[in-house]
């Protein structure tokens, strides 16, 4: 896993940002899945995490969001994962604050009546979008849900809706996908990934007979997956329900192993794979040092 | 190289996204829509060839080279030019192959263009459902065709960028963002499955270029692009981007509830062309749709190439001879207008 953390840090950029790939521009996702991974790694530069930090406060604006590009407003979604890159750090404590209050301010868009054609998922309840102005989908407001989980948030009315909005877009045979569970009479298929992010989301947030046919559909497939992001996402969402299968570190080698047939996985990924080699219970369980609660 | 248009972090230009060259071709028309694309795409170019397929184990890079060489594209045009293959995988299944374009079809046009001289050829998808494009690769056997090919692949997800001015403005979107990879290539061939789609009717080449917008834009799904209006959406993008050529997976197809969730249907057809609104409506046509009755086709069919069978030149087979229609759900509103 040493391999992993070196091959992250190979990303960093003068700026103290880091790239997505190797050789490649600026990016404030892959910068704060560094900071997340160096963070749970215990790695020793805290100089190194606390440039990354910073360099998140660029494309800050003065709402409180994270932007993709300064060109493209709309693309908030970095903001949930800024946040919890500076939770851990007392000197981050205003940006973070600034960041959860946009997320508590913001929601995807709503439809009060249901729509008969988009099948089952309720749209009255407020989660968040990839993009501003836009539907909310599952892994943008499992992000912002475990934002405010770090700031102390677990009962605010906003988390307790996400966690509902959650719940309401788990597909009844288990698992979770983008966000949409029936269409026209068919179920749609889960996958792995969203369905790992999902359950370390809501975990210490509900009882798990709500969740028990997620973590069913997870083992089972957790079993033939191989590549990275449903790996890393399927050891971290089971880990974050006490089912850490036993085997995550030769499954997270494989993977690994597969960037011989695909080259270099993204910094966002190695990243994950990372904090899944160390996850023995849910990585996003921290609280934001002084709290805002 | 010339230099292009305005780029957001990349510094390479692709030679068609020349401003002068795009909006030479622009002739406007004010409506409800917005302002529409008249004159993109080369009418006289508008033919279309119809390979009969019946299995993937067929000899499907000869099908292809043939109807290559039927539409005069030869070693001349393709000889040391890069090009770009976007298949659509959408959201990879082991047990649903009838999702996504077939790995064998992809090899067969990474073996004719290389026949014709290609000197490189790079594959790419942005899929709309699915972040680990290594499950999407691995599920869609996509992967081993690319390595036992040594063809290089880019997640248009996550690609850099560059933006530039909608050249349609169907929609309200001014500039539309696109992968930086897709200007360091000279040809961009659309590789669609033949598909029914509950939103839209059909999915086939044009609107498999939602593909190519990326994630970290336009979400996942493509939500920004839902917003917009799919059909607005499939207007501007092809407009823009101006693709150089179509090939259309049509052995097994899908239809009932697609994109996702449909039944696989075998047509047993290759189809390809330049002009993306023909191939559509020749595809289409064989589904046995009537392409005027398909929303982005009404509005292609009046400024970016032809739908009516008239004036589309047929080459190879003939639809008749494999029209197969593809069952068309009543519980599916977008289905049901179709009949």
């Amino acid at each position: 896993m040493h391999g992993a953390i070196k091959d992250v840090l190979k990303r960093s950029l003068p700026c103290g940002g880091f790239a997505e790939c190797p050789g490649s521009v600026y990016r404030p996702d892959s910068t704060a899945w560094a900071v997340l991974a160096l963070s749970a790694s215990g790695h020793a530069d805290v100089h190194r995490i606390d440039s990354a930090r910073d360099r998140l406060l660029g494309g800050r604006n003065k709402d409180g969001r994270v932007v993709l590009s300064e060109e493209s407003p709309r693309t908030i979604w970095p903001t949930a994962l800024a946040a919890l890159a500076w939770a851990n750090s007392a000197a981050h404590f205003q940006p973070f604050k600034a960041a959860v209050n946009f997320i508590l301010e913001h929601s995807g868009a709503l439809l009060s009546k249901p729509d008969p054609s988009t099948g089952a998922v309720d749209r009255s309840i407020r989660g968040w979008p990839w993009i501003e102005n836009t539907f909310s989908w599952v892994e943008p407001t499992c992000f912002s849900l475990l934002a405010l989980k770090a700031a102390g948030y677990d009962e605010h009315p906003r988390a307790r809706e996400a966690i509902r909005f959650l719940l309401d877009r788990q597909l009844p045979r288990g698992g979770w996908n983008y966000g949409n569970t029936v269409l026209y009479g068919n179920e749609l298929y889960a996958h792995a990934d969203v369905t790992g992010i999902a359950l370390t989301a809501i975990s210490g947030s509900v009882e798990r007979p709500k969740v028990d046919k997620s973590i069913v559909y997870l083992k089972k497939e957790v079993q033939t997956l191989r590549t990275p992001l449903s790996t890393a996402w399927s050891i971290i969402g089971l880990a974050s329900w006490e089912e850490g299968p036993s085997q995550s570190e030769d499954w997270i080698a494989e993977s690994l192993s597969l960037q011989k047939k695909y080259g270099p996985y993204g910094t966002s990924t190695l990243s994950l794979l990372a904090m899944a080699f160390s996850a023995k219970r849910n990585p996003f369980s921290f609280r934001a040092k002084g709290g805002l609660v | 190289m010339k230099k292009g248009l305005k780029t957001t972090n990349s510094s390479i230009s692709r030679r068609r996204f020349l401003v002068s060259g795009t909006l030479a071709a622009l002739g406007y028309l004010s409506g409800s829509a917005g302002v529409l694309l008249t004159g993109c795409g080369n009418r006289q170019s508008a033919e279309t060839f119809v390979a009969k397929v019946q299995r993937y184990e067929d000899d499907i890079s000869s099908a292809i080279l043939g109807g290559l060489r039927e539409l005069r594209i030869t070693e001349r045009e393709i000889g040391g030019k890069r090009i770009f293959l976007k298949p659509n995988l959408v959201e990879p299944h082991k047990k649903a192959a009838h999702i996504n374009t077939h790995p064998l079809v992809i090899n067969g046009a990474i073996e004719a263009f290389r026949k014709l001289g290609a000197s490189t050829i790079i594959v790419g998808e942005g899929p709309g459902h699915v972040r680990d494009i290594h499950l999407v690769l691995e599920n869609s056997g996509i992967g081993d065709v690319l390595s036992h090919n040594r063809v290089a692949f880019r997640d248009l997800n996550n690609d850099e960028w560059y933006s530039v001015p909608n050249a349609a403005r169907a929609t309200t979107m001014k500039s539309l963002i696109f992968p930086a990879c897709l200007k360091q290539v000279d040809w961009i061939v659309s590789m669609p499955k033949l598909k029914t789609h509950h939103w839209e009717g059909v999915t086939l080449s044009m609107k498999n270029l939602f593909g190519v917008m990326p994630g970290i834009f336009y979400g996942w799904p493509k939500n920004v692009l839902h917003w917009e209006g799919i059909p607005e959406s499939i207007i501007d993008i092809t407009a823009t981007l101006r693709p150089d050529f179509a090939i259309a997976d049509g052995v097994v197809g899908m239809e009932g509830d697609g994109p996702i969730m449909g039944k696989p249907k075998h047509a047993g057809v290759i189809v390809m062309g330049r002009n993306l609104t023909a191939v559509d409506g020749t595809c289409a046509r064989i589904m046995g749709i009537d392409p005027r009755k398909v929303g982005y086709l009404r509005i292609a069919g009046k400024h970016l190439g032809p739908i009516r069978e008239s004036e589309i030149l047929q080459r190879g087979e003939t639809v008749a001879s494999v029209r197969t229609p593809f069952e068309l759900v009543d519980s599916i509103p977008a289905l049901r207008s179709l009949k």
